[in-house]
């Protein structure tokens, strides 16, 4: 006999996918949805497919957004000279909380990982390379991981973007080597942005 | 005196005894929120996999020391009835973090961490692939050249594993090469003459390039560098050795097939 009834043990199994989510997680979550009221469970459900239907990927800087172009691409406030380039639309939120960037994005959706198959065809540099032809930028700031993948990415973009004479610094101080980005708090956030070099 | 293979243990406690080990870190995976699972081939212990608790968090203890490839001194315990191990501490011997920002180093580095981890067996000490892996990752750091440490690398892993096709006549009939060499394809586990040859052994390596690898391989590697350049014929030979490396592990190298595509 099987421990659960086959509805239950399927939903049981999706809750399993999602990241962070184990065993018994997954068991919690299911047994609280069959107790909520209807209502609450349709609200939820109806929340995860109109953001699954909603967001995309800004076509200029390649972000999650509703609207495309995203708001940090359209902010007439913000300065669209600098442009820091991040992993992840994660990141970007990271850098958000600082409230001392006022420049515009550029997500690459990862980093150069070839043992993951990643390499500089798999992150999204095309529109990148776009947006530095229109001649407008003049200075990327890179802030991708302290991790030896972050620091390839970074020398990598250096490299490529250089020659089309923009200024590239990379962030520094303030986030200790072989951790994550998304890890870091706003203060640690913040020295790495007011410590970031010419590269 | 190499390091015996033997752990010293020091009880911290009566049901966790602590290994003792250096490692090389040949990758690490995310594990939920703040941790990372280390793969590592341990000179005392062998590959192993072992969990580093709250190694993603900026203010973690093990900071940089887990990044691929460093060299390590690690404290390892084992819970009863788990199959991973745990990280006590981590203490940085060596880094590699500097040589790889170089997208090429930073390829080949990986694939160095991919034939171990594919051709080394889990919790076997193999004191002379460590100090193979080890003396590579040095000459890589040094020279920042790419072809001669792998082919090196990629000689001496199937010498070791006992793998290393006769590099000096046919697999099917024996012949001797000669200056033509020998051909192979996909799946092969060595070269056969131009008689012998199926129809998938499209690949040709020459009998200059199987005469350099007899001899350059043989020399320290640190001596083989200081001769001016790669000698012609390593990207020959390379090509050879990387097709039995994968035979060998019956599947495709993530890292070879992208060093393909930067050539
Ligand atoms: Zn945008
Ligand atoms: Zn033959």
């Amino acid at each position: 006999m099987k421990d659960y009834a086959e509805p239950l043990a399927r939903l049981i199994d999706e809750l399993k996918r999602l990241p962070g989510i184990g065993q018994k997680s997954a068991q919690r979550i299911a047994f609280h949805l069959e107790r909520a009221p209807r209502e609450d469970v349709e609200r939820l459900a109806a929340a995860i497919l109109d953001a699954k239907d909603k967001i995309r990927l800004c076509s200029v800087c390649n972000n999650l957004t509703e609207l495309d172009p995203c708001e940090y691409c359209t902010d007439p406030r913000r300065d669209g000279e600098v442009i820091c380039v991040v992993e992840t639309p994660y990141n970007v939120i990271g850098v958000e909380k600082t409230r001392e960037f006022r420049g515009q994005y550029h997500v690459l959706h990862g980093v150069l990982s070839p043992l993951q198959g990643i390499g500089p065809d798999q992150l999204k540099l095309k529109n990148l390379l776009e947006r530095l032809r229109s001649g407008k930028v003049k200075e990327i700031i890179v802030a991708t991981s302290p991790t030896v993948e972050g620091e390839a990415t970074a020398v990598y973009l250096s490299k490529l973007i250089k020659p089309l004479g923009v200024k590239v610094s990379r962030i520094a101080m303030g986030v200790p080597v072989g951790s994550e980005l998304e890890f870091a708090d706003e203060v640690t956030m913040l020295k790495a942005i007011e410590g970031r070099r010419e590269m | 005196m190499l390091t015996l293979c033997i752990c010293r243990r020091v009880d911290i406690g009566h049901r966790m005894p602590l290994l003792e080990t250096e490692a090389i870190v040949l990758r690490t995976y995310r594990l939920g929120e703040a941790d990372k699972i280390a793969s590592l081939f341990a000179r005392q212990l062998g590959r192993l996999r072992a969990v580093a608790r709250g190694a993603l968090r900026p203010k973690s203890r093990y900071g940089g020391t887990l990044e691929p490839l460093s060299y390590v001194r690690l404290w390892i315990f084992e819970r009863e009835n788990r199959d991973l191990l745990h990280l006590n501490s981590a203490e940085l011997l060596e880094s590699f973090f500097d040589m790889q920002k170089d997208y090429h180093v930073q390829l080949a580095a990986q694939y160095l961490a991919e034939v171990a981890e594919r051709m080394l067996p889990e919790r076997e000490a193999n004191e002379r692939a460590f100090r193979l892996l080890l003396t590579v990752l040095r000459a890589l750091k040094r020279s920042g050249e790419v072809n001669r440490p792998l082919l090196y690398f990629d000689y001496w892993m199937l010498r070791l594993g006992g793998f290393l096709p006769d590099l000096e006549s046919c697999s099917a009939c024996g012949r001797a090469l000669g200056e033509e060499g020998g051909y192979y394809g996909p799946g092969s586990e060595g070269l056969l003459c131009r008689e012998c040859r199926l129809p998938g052994a499209k690949q040709q390596v020459s009998g200059t390039a199987l005469a350099m690898v007899r001899t350059a391989c043989h020399v320290p590697l640190d001596r083989w560098l200081a001769q001016e350049k790669a000698p012609p014929g390593c990207r020959e030979a390379r090509g050879f050795f990387e097709e039995i490396i994968e035979t060998q592990v019956e599947r495709k190298l993530i890292t070879r097939e992208m060093m393909g595509e930067e050539v």
